[in-house]
């Protein structure tokens, strides 16, 4: 196969942009095909790919299926995209999938949801998303201005909604990475595509364990299977648009609301409940200890795999580790904990090697960021909404995002289990979930988990190609 | 006890699919509540489907399939009895179902009986274990659970992992008292391999005698004998080889030339309510139902090939992997396999933890060698992915196996699962939880059965 | 194991791998037998890595410790804090206290005029080294023995995964985390309250806490691993080196006279020697990263395929003709920096300072011993337990005034194979 096309490829790809403090996603719908397509090539010029270094701004454009449609797809041609993207994330079956109930079902949402007749914007409306990132503050203000005169110029394009994630680095500065706002670091393990130059920089056993082909991430290049992921094609006079989707990606776009103080709360009352059953008193660490049980690591970062009784900062960025050799029991990090669910490494199955291999067909390049102000006091809610807009790109939806969330962060029966979600991100029964560490001489469980995270909105994107782009630009329907 | 499977195969008569898949619809889409069957009355019942096949290409099936304990006759006669009125209504809607009123209970059993075309292949994930087991070990594992919880404020957390379980043995309650003897391993499931073994040595034993005898001057008569047997053999197995590659060639070439090509088809297929009637009942709870529906190749030798195929698979899952696991995928409660009496369609049947996604993820992952080689003798409309010698490549091919295996899917109308809450890794916990309550143990031992819970 | 310690055997082995097959391999497996493709290896840390290997071992016992950590910052910072604990003078200090340990040790077997080199000497010493100078001695002395033997198993040698060793190891573990962490804990808060504190590496990771930022868990980390290698390794290269030099009868009788003359550098020349025919990692093993090449610009240029268990042969290295000129002979003038009895390059042997002492030291202390022999028959031989020594034996004179005469000059033999 070719080699990477990093002129083609966008650079949301290959990079979070963590020089470009400032992000603006603007959701926009098309109002005037011809007008709208006209944007599209124009911008074509200005979309940041791979192989671009970042400086002072950064712009990328995905599209969902309701905006190609509007834009002139047709339904030979839509057809051709991955099933969950054209049925869309708030379709019956995906909300299922994703377990978005209760509160985070899609009839609430405040975008891409169900339901018609509040103020929020339905699916429907939700056709592009426009991701601006900017050095400093001064930057953003001019580049934002710019960019949604010229998209909403001759009514090509309305902005139904402008998200506004926080500027880097996150609420508080731990060196490389962000702290999301239960305040855990977050953000240390991702995959490396090969191909992009990027797996060069890694050593060992870090390597073996994070690089992944460049097909589980850009269509058009040999997947984990050494295959090629079916592309979208469009069918254009001539014969032309058979590689309409090459170079392109998937883009999962969800609003994750965080209950920050309702997560302390949390860990306030289970662990006072456990102290008074033992009839003693709470240890002032107990809260942060049984909130790293739940996320896997410590507050700095530090996994519990590798520092199980205390955090240790030093160990903060630390990602080469597995399961299998250490903690096949989950003694140290629960079997259920978030970072166990989300990537189990090598702890699925008998055979170390072949389970990291199985696991690593499942893997998502994040690149969300925190949105809302930090919460002073863990402890004292402020009304205000927090959270993160979860970004993450995979070149097949079902194998890989929607299997990461529904057979390993909400499946009940994973690793063995019988009836936990994900601690952090699950979406437990009415009742409360149920969480369970591994303990001497038996293990601690933890009842009536509430949810603490709420889908506030969310959507399936296609990333394209730039030469996609101008494809798109110059349909004449 | 033994589990059975039947696959109840009955023509519906003309005009009958649209009135009976709405009876179906009203049971399915309440499968608890519905007035017509109450499936958790019939105790022997694993898991239990009704959904109609072939209404498109103009010859509709109703099949009706289930596991149960036990032989199938007792279940169907169970069945009747509880609930004659709903079979009476549904297979009503089929050629020749005896018209209620008139019949006896006999008559309609003898229908149904007659009517069961069973399995090639059937794979029990625990065999032996029954409804009755299965639900009550979770009924202990939970109230052992919950005394743990109250352990807590016992001071059980500074006790030793033997004085624990001594205490949790002790207060069992007399309804869990069956829980203090070992669950029985049924004769296959310990020996299996065994018998297994027992069955191909004689095959190798006598292949081996014919080679020693082949090769051996002093009895000429006898080595000439041999000799040409083995040709034979060989000979046989070599053309048969040979067969199965040029019709695997030829399969592949006429899937270049067709147009227009898979990806194509199933993405105008995508876009029809048919996907979508699929997937709107599953997810519903932790466990789901596929059902498929392919086409076997024409000719006497893929049918041929497929019923060798199917009948190893089938020995193998009944002495070998009997242990939850079939070819590595620890996710299938109960599958099974079987041609249709007209030797033209593969149905496929699998009640499975997970959704149908991970499903498929095992079977390209763990298991592809086998479904290759059903599967191979089979097509569709997007059809099976080029294959060689009967195993390589095939389901390796993601992509289009995936499509190739959504394509074939029937939408299950009436579904039922006795324990939909519990999976195939739970029911063996669960019954290592009873069976490490029965002897005495060291604290290792009693640890070691703690971690368990 | 036993393989592993089949010093001549080995030696036998590789004097055709090094002429004729330099760079062997088998499947997943190579085998790299020369000087200087052994210390290419060794210097390439990034291509050929150390965690796939010692990183779990580590962790189910200690947590992440330089041993098993591939290049990294952490790595490198580690290292560097590790490297700050060893001030200048500590050279004198661990000879006087060796010396002081092994001439009290050896009073006590002096009355039997027979000394268990391992049991009686070596292991004792490296304990008590443990307890003064990094500052650990552990509830008891026993205590702390028992721990090390049995997290030094568990981390080391249990290679099958045996789960009543990996039991005890985590048990152990466990215990010395716990006694470790009250240790850190009352020296800081000595510190903290202007109490005295003794000068060993506890009080010196913990003051380094302050400019570096280690965490407590960090010093605690740092001092476990080097303390969990810092016995059984120091006992198989003393009881290695004097059961060759024993078997070098002419070698033996100049190390002898250099160690009643008082010449340590000189035994430390003689042990060092002799460790080559028997070293302590006669193999060190390391994971092919990726896909690389090995020996470029010479005859046994080399790809090596990623993914591949690489093998260098630390002990045929030091039988390479070229860096060891006439290799089969016993010579006392070689130059310290060709051996590699410890490693090379990044995951060189943070005990290297302790041991070029201690070793020699303690091999000097045998060697003084009057009438010096082999314990008569089998007696005489290493008794191993796993790869490292359990027991060897060797007999003296107890006669008044033993150990100031010279030794008599041995019988001409012909030099050792």
């Amino acid at each position: 196969m070719s080699a990477f096309e990093r002129h083609d490829v966008q650079g949301l790809v290959v990079s979070g942009y963590g020089t470009m403090h400032q992000a603006r996603y603007l959701l926009m719908r098309v109002a005037d095909a011809g007008g709208a397509r006209r944007w599209l090539g124009a911008l074509a010029d200005r979309i940041t790919a791979s192989a671009v270094p970042e400086e002072r701004r950064c712009i990328n454009l995905a599209l969902t299926h309701a905006g190609l449609r509007a834009l002139g797809l047709e339904p030979g041609e839509l057809g051709t995209f991955s099933p969950p993207f054209q049925a869309g994330m708030a379709s019956g079956h995906r909300r299922r999938i994703l377990s978005d109930g209760g509160a985070s079902a899609p009839e609430l949402w405040d975008w891409g949801g169900s339901a018609p007749g509040h103020d929020a914007v339905p699916a429907a409306d939700v056709h592009a998303v426009l991701l601006v990132f900017a050095s400093d503050e001064e930057t953003m203000a001019e580049v934002e201005a710019a960019e949604t005169g010229a998209l909403t110029a001759g009514g090509a394009w309305q902005v139904v909604r402008r998200l506004v994630p926080e500027p880097l680095p996150g609420r508080l500065n731990v060196g490389k990475f962000g702290v999301e706002h239960f305040g855990f670091a977050d953000g240390m393990s991702q995959p490396v595509i090969r191909g992009s130059g990027q797996e060069e920089a890694l050593g060992g056993d870090e390597a073996r364990r994070s690089v992944i082909d460049t097909g589980e991430f850009v269509l058009g290049y040999p997947n984990g299977y050494g295959e090629l992921t079916p592309w979208p094609r469009l069918a254009l006079p001539g014969g032309g648009g058979g590689d309409f989707g090459r170079n392109g990606s998937y883009l999962v776009f969800r609003q994750l609301a965080q209950d920050v103080a309702g997560f302390w709360g949390y860990l306030r009352d289970a662990v006072s409940a456990e102290a008074a059953r033992a009839g003693a008193s709470p240890q002032p660490d107990d809260m942060v200890r049984l909130g790293a049980k739940m996320v896997g690591r410590w507050p700095s970062g530090a996994p519990l795999v590798r520092s199980w009784h205390r955090d240790d900062p030093d160990l903060g960025t630390d990602n080469a580790f597995g399961y299998a050799a250490v903690d096949p029991q989950g003694r140290r990090c629960p079997l259920g904990a978030h970072i166990r669910r989300s990537n189990p490494r090598d702890a699925l199955g008998d055979d170390p090697d072949e389970a990291l291999e199985l696991a690593n067909l499942h893997r998502i390049m994040r690149r969300g960021r925190v949105y809302g102000p930090g919460l002073d006091d863990p402890l004292e809610d402020d009304g205000k909404e927090r959270g993160l807009f979860f970004l993450c790109l995979n070149a097949n939806i079902e194998r890989q995002f929607e299997f990461v969330q529904h057979h390993w962060c909400n499946n009940e029966k994973f690793a063995g289990l019988y009836d936990e979600q994900d601690p952090l991100l699950g979406t437990p029964p009415e009742e409360g979930g149920v969480f369970s560490a591994p303990d001497t001489p038996y293990r601690r469980r933890y009842l009536g988990l509430p949810s603490f995270v709420t889908v506030r909105g969310g959507a399936y994107f296609f990333l394209p190609g730039i030469r996609a782009l101008r494809t798109l630009a110059t349909l004449d329907r | 006890m033994k589990q059975s499977a039947f696959t109840i195969f009955a023509p519906v008569a003309d005009g009958r699919v649209d009135p009976l898949v709405n009876l179906l619809d009203t049971i399915g889409t309440d499968i608890k509540g519905n007035p017509h069957v109450r499936f958790a009355e019939l105790v022997d019942l694993h898991y239990a489907s009704f959904f109609v096949m072939g209404a498109s290409e103009g010859d509709p099936h109703l099949v009706f399939e289930g596991n149960v304990d036990g032989d199938v006759e007792m279940f169907l006669a169970h069945l009747l009895t509880h609930a004659r009125a709903a079979v009476d209504r549904i297979f009503g809607h089929c050629i020749d179902y005896p018209s209620a009123g008139q019949a006896g209970v006999e008559a309609r059993l003898r229908y149904l009986r007659s009517h069961d075309i069973g399995s090639d292949t059937f794979y029990v994930a625990w065999p032996g274990r029954t409804v009755c087991d299965i639900r009550r070990e979770q009924r202990l594992r939970d109230h052992v659970q919950a005394v743990l919880d109250d352990g807590d404020r016992l001071g059980w957390r500074q006790r030793s992992p033997g004085e624990i379980l001594q205490e949790v043995v002790g207060g069992l309650p007399a309804d869990l008292g069956w829980a203090r003897s070992v669950a029985p391993v049924p004769f296959l499931v310990a020996r299996g391999r065994a018998v297994l073994a027992a069955l191909l040595a004689p095959a190798g034993l006598g292949l081996l005698g014919l080679v020693r005898a082949a090769g051996r001057s002093s009895r000429p008569g006898r080595a000439r004998t041999a000799r040409v047997t083995l040709a034979a053999v060989v000979g046989g197995l070599g053309s048969l080889a040979w067969k199965l590659r040029r019709e695997e060639a030829a399969d592949d070439a006429a899937d270049r030339r067709r147009q227009p090509g898979w990806q194509e088809v199933y993405a105008r297929w995508t876009e029809t309510e048919e996907l979508s009637g699929i997937v709107a009942s599953e997810d519903r709870k932790g466990q789901n139902h596929m059902v498929s529906v392919t086409q076997i190749k024409a000719g006497w030798f893929r049918l041929a090939v497929l019923r060798v195929v199917l009948w190893s698979v089938d020995i193998i899952a009944r002495l070998s992997a009997n242990r939850g696991r079939l070819g590595g995928i620890a996710s299938i409660h109960f599958a099974r396999w079987v041609i249709t009496p007209d030797r033209r369609q593969l149905i496929f049947m699998s009640n499975f933890d997970g959704s149908w996604e991970s499903y498929l993820n095992d079977f390209i992952d763990l298991a592809a060698v086998g479904l290759t080689a059903v599967w191979t003798n089979t097509t569709n409309a997007v059809g099976f992915p080029r294959t060689r010698w009967l195993v390589r490549e095939g389901a390796r091919d993601e992509a289009r196996f995936k499509a190739f295996a959504r394509y074939s899917m029937v939408p299950t109308t009436v579904w039922y699962s006795a324990y939909p809450e519990i999976s195939i890794a739970n029911i063996a916990n669960n019954r290592a939880i009873r069976d490490g309550l029965a002897p005495a143990r060291g604290d290792a031992g009693a640890g070691a059965w703690l971690e368990q819970l | 194991m036993r393989l592993a310690n089949n010093g001549p055997l080995l030696r036998r082995l590789s004097g055709p791998l090094l002429r004729f097959a330099p760079i062997v391999r088998v499947g997943q497996v190579v085998l790299v037998t020369r000087h200087a493709d052994v210390v290419e290896v060794l210097e390439r840390d990034s291509d050929f890595t150390v965690a796939e290997s010692n990183a779990a071992s580590m962790d189910r016992v200690n947590g992440p410790f330089v041993l098993g950590m591939d290049r990294s910052p952490l790595c490198e910072r580690e290292q560097a804090i590790l490297a700050r604990c060893v001030h200048d003078g500590d050279d004198a200090r661990i000879r006087g206290a060796v010396r002081a340990t092994a001439a009290e040790l050896l009073e006590g077997a002096r009355p039997r005029g027979r000394l268990d080199v391992v049991q009686d000497l070596a292991r004792p010493a490296a304990v008590r080294l443990v307890a003064d100078y990094f500052g650990a001695p552990g509830p008891d002395e026993a205590t702390m023995a028992t721990w090390m033997r049995r997290i030094f198993h568990e981390t080391f040698l249990n290679i099958g995964g045996d789960a009543g060793v990996r039991r005890a190891g985590e048990a152990s573990g466990a215990s010395l985390h716990a006694y470790l962490d009250e240790l850190i804990a009352r020296r800081q808060s000595e510190r903290a309250t202007g109490t005295i504190v003794p000068d060993d590496m506890v009080t010196r990771l913990v003051r380094l806490q302050d400019e570096t930022g280690l965490s407590d868990e960090g010093v605690r980390r740092n001092l476990g691993g080097v303390i969990v290698g810092a016995v059984d390794t120091t006992s198989k290269a003393t009881a290695h080196a004097v059961d060759q030099l024993l078997a070098h009868p002419r070698a033996l009788h100049q190390a002898r006279a250099a160690a009643v003359a008082g010449d340590v550098e000189q035994v430390g020349q003689w042990a060092f020697e002799a460790l080559r025919f028997n070293p302590i990692n006669p193999v060190l093993s390391r994971h092919v990263a990726r896909d690389t090449v090995l020996a470029a610009g010479t005859r046994r240029r080399r790809r090596i395929p990623g993914g591949c268990t690489l093998y260098t042969g630390i002990l045929p290295a030091m039988f390479d003709p070229e860096v060891f000129p006439d290799p089969g002979q016993l010579r006392g003038d070689r130059p310290l920096a060709s051996y590699l009895h410890f490693g090379h390059g990044l995951h060189r042997c943070f005990g290297r300072f302790v041991n070029v002492i201690q070793i020699p030291e303690l091999v000097a202390a045998v060697l003084r011993l009057e009438g010096l022999r082999r314990a008569p028959g089998r007696r005489g031989a290493i008794v191993y337990d796993g790869p490292f020594p359990d027991r060897l034996l060797v007999d003296f004179d107890t006669g008044a005034g033993a150990g100031a005469v010279p030794p008599a000059a041995p019988p001409r033999l012909a030099t050792a194979p």
